[in-house]
């Protein structure tokens, strides 16, 4: 009986270090839901800026896309 | 020779989709490899393959009309579309992952497998399929403004909307011959026209109203206010249709599938991270045009037609590129539609009967087709009455996104019930029907501080769902059961299929 080669560090992050990504994946999901779904956010805008925070929000929910992918390395990880 | 010219285009372009799904024509004779096309396809064809599907040619008609006519709120579209792409980041590593260990060919099917219970994936394929027939129909019928602006008035409005029906049931002999890998390949002809040569239409369309003073300063400002507190529409009615976009994106059959077709769970995180900037970039382009064209004459009388009347301003050519830009993206989503729903009622509503998988696709290609023949003969009773089937439309988006809890809490959380799964579905619905009923969309609900029935029916399902699974947990067995399968997407290789006791 043997047990499978360990896989290299690098391709296996720690306990810790995975636990801190997906963290940190849920703070950006929970802050994307704030940033578009919040009412008090859409209350604060009217006129113009009713525009430019629907462009904004989701320009930046469109950039939290690569940052869920570069906090993703891993086959696999949810 | 205007309508030669119009109808020529669609013509040349769906011949063009036809001979590229052709050329990937592979043996598909299992049901597997029918509806998830082989679960070979690359990042780039699953980006795609989500655009098409989603972005349906609605987004041109429908969607850029509320925009025009409604104002900024119309951009709600765009926001809820990107939370469901974050959606599909968060959901790939399980369903793909599920879906190849366990050869999953449909969203039911994964229900099935999650709850191990056979109500659960009928209940659920049930209402996928109830729910997304009047879509389909409305999708065949938006196919009549097409066929009725490219024949430049030679054509009634309600022939355009036969030849509508008629061409869009004949493009789907593919469908039901070529399945899921024939409708992906065709996704990436299709897409690439209806959102890269659409994108440049629409720049263009940009560069010419800022040109000639349609600016938002000649907008109307009632256009650009958000209902808040103190509005008729109610503090939380903009919440609610993002919410509900959100929550019922994935519970769509069709959109759901998409997941299985791709290689791997990174793969569907990468088309997840593509899809996003190009949703973002199309439909904000979109809906600014729709929303700046406002100030158009013509277009407050009918703001349906907001992309044909801008696209007029380039000449028949123009509207003609216009006009292939709304076949390409029905096609998308229309074929999809149909693929899904066929396979589901051959693999999880009649396939459940038996005992045996279903491993033949011969009956998922009959039932595909009688889909589309039950689908085309409703579109064409009802193309005289069609505002009573948006009503119908409105309510069964109400009712799909009920499968949300059962569907998202399954998959991220292990201590959802099968019996918390069929209560919770069924409560949604029977809320959220009799709201919706009461309240018809796109009124909110007063009382409720202006949530629409959609959000209202989740609560309640919500709530259900939670309570059931906590006072009547699972067995010891079937715990141990969903451990195993929630386990099992940690590991590289799976390591449990089922429950041993």
């Amino acid at each position: 009986m043997s047990l499978p080669a360990p896989a290299p560090d690098y391709l296996n992050p720690s306990g810790p270090q995975r636990s801190g990504r997906t963290r940190l994946r849920r703070a950006i999901f929970a802050a994307d839901l704030i940033i578009l779904l919040a009412p008090p956010v859409h209350w604060l805008f009217s006129g113009q800026s009713a525009f430019w925070y629907f462009l904004v929000a989701n320009a930046l929910v469109t950039l939290s896309l690569f940052a869920l992918w570069a906090t993703s390395s891993e086959e696999g990880a949810a | 020779m205007n309508m030669m010219i119009g109808y020529g285009a669609i013509l040349a372009f769906t011949v063009l989709v036809v001979v590229v799904m052709n050329r990937s024509h592979r043996g598909d004779a299992t049901m597997s490899e029918y509806a998830t096309g082989g679960r070979s396809f690359s990042s780039w064809f699953g980006t795609m393959a989500f655009l098409n599907t989603w972005l349906a040619g609605t987004v041109f008609v429908a969607f850029a009309g509320l925009t025009a006519s409604g104002g900024v709120i119309g951009m709600y579209s765009l926001s809820y579309s990107l939370l469901s792409v974050v959606l599909m980041f968060f959901l790939g590593t399980p369903v793909n992952k599920w879906g190849r260990t366990h050869d999953l060919r449909t969203q039911a099917d994964l229900l099935g497998l999650r709850y191990n219970s056979r109500s659960v994936r009928v209940i659920a394929a049930i209402i996928g399929v109830l729910a997304s027939v009047p879509w389909v129909v409305l999708g065949m019928q938006s196919l009549g403004l097409v066929f009725s602006t490219l024949s430049f008035g030679q054509v009634s409005p309600y022939l355009a909307v036969v030849i509508g029906v008629l061409f869009i049931a004949a493009r789907q002999i593919w469908t039901v011959r070529l399945g899921t890998r024939g409708l992906i390949i065709s996704d990436m002809v299709q897409g690439l026209f209806a959102y890269g040569i659409g994108f440049l239409v629409i720049v263009g369309m940009l560069v010419w109203l800022v040109n000639n003073g349609h600016g938002f300063g000649a907008m109307a400002p009632a256009l650009l206010e958000l209902p808040g507190p103190g509005s008729p529409a109610g503090p939380f009615y903009l919440f609610s249709l993002m919410f509900t976009g959100m929550m019922g994106a994935w519970c769509w059959p069709d959109l759901f599938v998409r997941m299985f077709s791709v290689r791997t769970p990174r793969t569907v995180k990468k088309s997840a991270v593509q899809a996003a900037p190009l949703l973002f970039i199309f439909s904000a382009a979109l809906t600014t045009v729709s929303l700046l064209a406002s100030s158009v004459p013509g277009v407050s009388e009918a703001p349906d037609t907001v992309w044909f009347i801008m696209a007029g301003i380039g000449g028949v050519g123009l509207v003609a590129v216009a006009g292939v830009c709304v076949v390409a993206a029905t096609m998308g989503n229309v074929g999809a539609n149909l693929q899904a729903l066929g396979t589901q009622i051959a693999n999880d509503i009649i396939g459940a009967r038996g005992h045996a998988r279903v491993e033949s696709s011969k009956g998922a290609k009959i039932a595909v087709a009688a889909v589309t023949l039950v689908s085309a003969a409703v579109a064409l009773f009802t193309a005289h009455q069609v505002s009573g089937l948006i009503a119908i439309a409105f309510v069964s988006y109400q009712a799909i996104c009920q499968l949300a809890p059962t569907l998202l809490l399954g998959i991220f959380w292990r201590k959802g019930t099968a019996a918390a799964a069929n209560a919770a579905m069924v409560s949604g619905i029977l809320v959220a029907a009799v709201l919706e009923l009461m309240y018809p969309s796109p009124l909110s609900i007063p009382w409720l501080g202006g949530l629409t029935s959609g959000v209202a029916g989740l609560i309640v399902n919500l709530a259900v769902y939670l309570a059931v699974s906590f006072l009547k947990p699972a067995t010891a067995a079937e715990q141990h059961r969903v451990n195993a399968l929630f386990d099992d997407l940690k590991s590289k290789t799976p390591v449990s299929q089922g429950a041993q006791s």
